[in-house]
């Protein structure tokens, strides 16, 4: 299998090298990874977050709770935020960023908790099945992170100071500039806090969290070259780096626990753009490095992680109703853990074709995707998707999509001392969905504009692989579970604009049923239960308005009981949150000066988001930003 | 448009509420808790709280959480072990560094002993002092009129079950996160190390039959179902306290199964343990006895004796998430006698005085 990927590595390169010498004709425009997946999973619901929520100091897991559908699991500011989305689990999401997934090979999550949003010119979020687009883990769905191309762009610059509750400090910085042949963009936010915020306690007491620190920096960088009018080369760069301490729960007394993490990634891209083909290759390589420790328990693990990638596609527009994309893609992970006997490595390898069409008629279009990946000690399922979606009558659209995928093993799940079990198989899903789109009246200034989005969708997962304890004395993953996750998701936006002022108003309402079943022992009680921690009702309400040089923001998440037992005997009870920002523009010599305060939990509500780990109450930021 | 704003203000207004953990549980009842056996529950090991659950002898009935019930507040993570001395409850919970003292009656908070780091057992000396074993390597005294801290012993690591004998008092030093595999013998009356015997890897469980001598079940190194090239066997051993040598040593040979938590029945003559799926006996008479499977049962995690009834309390806890069960069989036959649902991780049982 290494010899496999070593050849697919070098003949991708030799392509690329080829290629260059091919006709060219005139420059389409540059298509990010985001594009490609959204033409790709026609028939997918997409939710992309505006500029707005992209100005607040916060963290990617703060913005998806609270402006998309999906459920982030935190155990806390500082602590790990994992992404749930359609009543799944969090190492059934892809996170991708530049089209590099940062999934944790070792554990299969991503930790959203210190990836501030400031450093990100796109984020997007493809829901349901992906594995046909792009492979392991993409069963819930795919959050879509990048940063945009700055070809023929005059310098700016935005400086972001903020401060705020529990000795909060966050300054960042973006540049971005571009000329017709090269394309520059920097980003850097730092992040660092006490998190010592007060709390009710079990007795009724108040409390204050220790041992709750925690700082963070993000460096992100894009460079853009047009080697030649049709010759584009990109190379992408995000250095993070974080260390916190983690807080102890309500009914521990103390917490010594520690942990550092460093990652790298970089990724290189070569695309060759005709007027009706676009042929692309990359390499791409992350590094990842954890350090966890904790005097309590004498412990002090080191754990790396390299992962290398490469891919190489072909994309043809055949006639104006068709086109096709195909490629392969490869990647070798090497993971050096000390609870696993050896070094591991993973070497993967995939290839896949789509088949975009216009379906005559109805003008709706259709995707078909299929793809087949090879991973070294596992049988990975063949994945087709197809997704449709168009006009049905007037203002009414709809869209499709049924899709098979898969997520492989972590390789903790295989490997980890004592537990890893080797006869592990992937996870397979079949998913399905459904949805239709109203909008109403239209979008032209000085009108009301209104879109009404209801969809449907059922993902039966088999072969679930849960830790459960192979004795008294530790625990082992087993295939032993199949998860039913199903759902109706509403969202409603609507919009008004009259003369200097405009509003927009998104509700969105999820019922998520997430079932457990196929456990053999009869004491088991879980069969039919709801997933810990997942909500079977979430409503999210968000509202903006903007009069002139005032901006207005009120933004609310109420979600019903959440398990916190598998076996559904104990939950925490239904809770809300308010946020409110407010702020003023000034101009200034031509540059845009904006002050904004932003107000978490204004209600001050108590809760906790996992169970015995308290939330802040009402938490106050303040931040000047100047746009160059 | 104004509608919808109404109908956003009324979901996000109508639903914020102070929220504790709620439990499935209706047991509000101010029940007496003197005449029955406590089952010790561990809880979720790392974000989970422990809970006592109480089965009444007389009235035959099972209340669950009942620290919670009398005191409204959760024990915490986890709940290592309880001691019932002089009519009160010391309630063991490791990961919150504390002991809870409750009336053993009542189960009304009296005390929490705190300063302690991950504490594991409970012994009492006398009417005024007792000993904590903890993880981080000694064993705290606490002055039982005053329930503090007043010194602390250092022994070796992991420092896990004691047994007074005289003025001795044996601790276990099975080594925590990692092996140890020794004994500390402290002199109470000066509360001094007076030596400490070497034995064999892991020593979990230690019990005095009706001689007086010392019985000491030594896991071995390593997991159950995780054999590693570097695992060691597991012994019992017989100590005679009034040399502290070891005089008996039973090796089990395997070292891919360990054998756990040892108790001994009222008569002081037969052992009892877990080992290789089900429950092994051993008597002690015999010169040439050595361990016969009792019963067979698989998922085991603890196992308790009563003396009141001559009753085995095992525990199956299921899938370590959902609550476990608890299995009473006949200790002279060995047939079951029945089944009672416990909390999460049934992980020790008191017993009373």
């Amino acid at each position: 299998m290494n010899r496999l990927l070593c050849l697919c590595l070098i003949l991708i390169t030799v392509l690329s090298k080829a290629q260059q010498n091919d006709t060219v004709y005139s420059l389409p425009q540059i298509e990010v990874v985001g594009g490609r997946i959204a033409a790709l999973t026609t028939g997918s619901y997409f939710q992309t977050i505006d500029t707005i929520a992209l100005q607040q100091s916060a963290t990617l897991a703060d913005i998806l709770a609270s402006h998309t559908t999906a459920v982030i699991r935190s155990s806390g500011p500082g602590s790990s935020a994992l992404l749930s989305t359609r009543g799944m689990q969090s190492t059934q999401s892809v996170v991708s960023w530049e089209g590099i997934a940062l999934n944790s090979p070792t554990h299969g999550s991503t930790d959203l908790s210190m990836m501030p949003v400031f450093v990100f010119d796109n984020i997007s979020m493809q829901y349901g099945g992906g594995s046909a687009l792009t492979g392991s883990g993409a069963m819930g769905g795919n959050l879509l992170l990048s940063a945009s191309d700055n070809y023929n762009q005059p310098l700016r610059f935005r400086v972001k100071l903020a401060a705020g509750s529990f000795s909060n400090y966050a300054p960042s910085l973006k540049m971005a500039s571009g000329s017709d042949k090269l394309s520059y963009s920097f980003a850097i936010a730092a992040n660092r806090s006490q998190n010592n915020f007060g709390y009710t306690d079990l007795s009724g007491k108040k409390a204050f969290l220790r041992n709750a620190g925690y700082k963070s920096l993000n460096v992100v960088q894009k460079v853009g070259w047009k080697i030649k009018p049709h010759h584009l080369l990109s190379l992408s760069g995000w250095w993070q780096a974080s260390n916190r301490d983690i807080p102890p729960s309500m009914v521990m007394f103390q917490s010594t626990q520690h942990q550092d993490d460093k990652a790298l990634r970089l990724a290189l891209q070569y695309k060759w753009l005709g007027v009706k083909s676009l042929f692309s290759s990359g390499i791409a390589f992350t590094h990842e490095y954890m350090r966890y420790t904790d005097e309590l328990s004498q412990t002090d693990a080191v754990y790396n992680n390299n992962t290398c990638s490469s891919n190489i596609g072909y994309k043809n527009e055949l006639s104006a109703s068709t086109s096709i994309d195909a490629g392969i893609n490869a990647k070798l992970i090497i993971a050096d853990v000390p609870y696993y006997e050896s070094v591991k490595k993973q070497p993967e390898l995939a290839t896949y074709f789509s088949l975009i069409q216009k379906i005559p008629g109805i003008g709706w279009n259709a995707a078909i995707n299929l793809r087949h990946e090879f991973v070294e000690g596992y049988k990975v399922p063949f994945c087709p998707s197809f997704g449709a979606e168009g006009r049905i009558k007037g203002k009414l659209g709809g869209r499709i999509n049924l899709s098979r995928n898969f997520r492989v093993p972590a390789l903790n799940d295989r490997y980890w001392q004592p537990g890893g079990n080797p006869d592990l198989i992937p996870e397979s899903s079949y998913n399905a969905e459904a949805g239709i789109s109203i909008k109403i009246g239209d979008s032209s200034a000085d009108k009301i504009w209104e879109e009404l989005v209801i969809q449907a969708y059922s993902a039966w997962v088999d072969d679930l692989i849960l830790w459960v304890p192979a004795n008294a004395s530790f625990w082992s993953p087993q295939n032993i579970e199949k998860l039913w996750s199903r759902g109706v998701e509403v969202i409603s936006l609507m919009k008004l604009q009259k003369s200097k002022y405009s509003s927009t108003l998104t509700l969105q309402y999820i019922w998520s049923p997430s079932t457990l079943s196929g456990h053999a022992d009869n004491a088991d009680k879980i069969s039919g239960k709801q997933l810990i921690y997942i909500p079977l009702h979430t409503v999210k309400g968000d509202f903006r308005l903007r009069a002139g040089r005032y901006l207005f923001l009120l933004n609310g998440v109420v979600e019903s009981r959440r398990y916190t037992r598998k076996d559904n005997g104990e939950w925490l009870p239904a809770h809300g949150i308010l946020n409110l920002s407010a702020g003023r523009d000034f101009i200034l010599h031509g540059s845009k000066l904006t002050f904004r305060l932003d107000i978490t939990n204004i209600l001050n509500s108590s809760y906790q988001s996992v169970q015995f780990y308290p939330a802040p109450g009402i938490t106050f930021l303040g931040s000047l930003t100047a746009e160059i | 448009m104004k509608k919808s704003k109404l109908v956003l203000l009324a979901a996000l207004s109508g639903l914020f509420s102070l929220n504790a953990c709620q439990k499935d549980d209706s047991d509000k009842t101010s029940d007496k808790y003197s005449d029955g056996i406590f089952i010790v529950n561990e809880g979720v090991f790392t974000t989970g709280t422990g809970t006592i659950s109480f089965i009444n002898r007389t009235a035959d009935s099972v209340s669950h959480d009942i620290f919670n019930s009398v005191n409204g507040r959760p024990l915490g993570n986890v709940v290592q072990s309880m001691t019932i001395y002089n009519g009160k409850a010391y309630i063991v919970v490791n990961n919150a560094s504390k002991v809870e003292v409750v009336d053993a009656a009542t189960f009304k908070l009296e005390a929490t002993i705190s300063g302690l780091v991950s504490p594991r057992y409970f012994l009492a000396i006398n009417s005024s002092k007792a000993y904590v074993t903890d993880w981080a390597g000694n064993v705290a005294v606490v002055d039982l009129d005053a329930n503090v801290i007043s010194k602390t012993i250092t022994v070796n690591s992991g420092p896990e079950q004691m047994l007074m004998s005289g003025s001795q008092v044996y601790v276990l030093n099975s080594g925590g996160w990692n092996t140890d595999s020794t004994i500390s013998v402290i002199n109470s009356s000066t509360d001094q190390v007076a030596e400490t015997i070497r034995i064999r890897h892991r020593p979990t469980g230690i019990v005095a039959d009706k001689y007086g001598k010392i019985w000491v079940m030594c896991s071995g190194r390593g997991f159950n179902g995780w054999p590693q090239n570097n695992d060691s066997e597991g012994h019992l051993l017989r100590i005679d306290p009034l040399t502290n040598q070891v005089e008996y040593d039973y090796s089990f040979v395997s070292t891919s199964m360990h054998p756990d938590k040892l108790v001994i029945n009222k008569t002081g003559d037969r052992l009892y343990f877990l080992f290789d799926g089900g429950i092994y006996s051993f008597s002690i008479n015999d010169s040439n006895a050595v361990p016969v499977r009792f019963l067979s049962r698989t998922n085991l995690y603890s196992l308790g004796y009563d003396k009141a009834d001559d009753y085995l309390y095992v525990s199956d806890p299921l899938d370590y998430q959902q609550d476990g069960w608890i299995y009473r069989y006949n200790a002279s036959g060995g047939n079951m006698v029945d089944s009672i649902q416990a909390g999460i991780i049934p992980g020790n049982f008191c017993f009373g005085e």
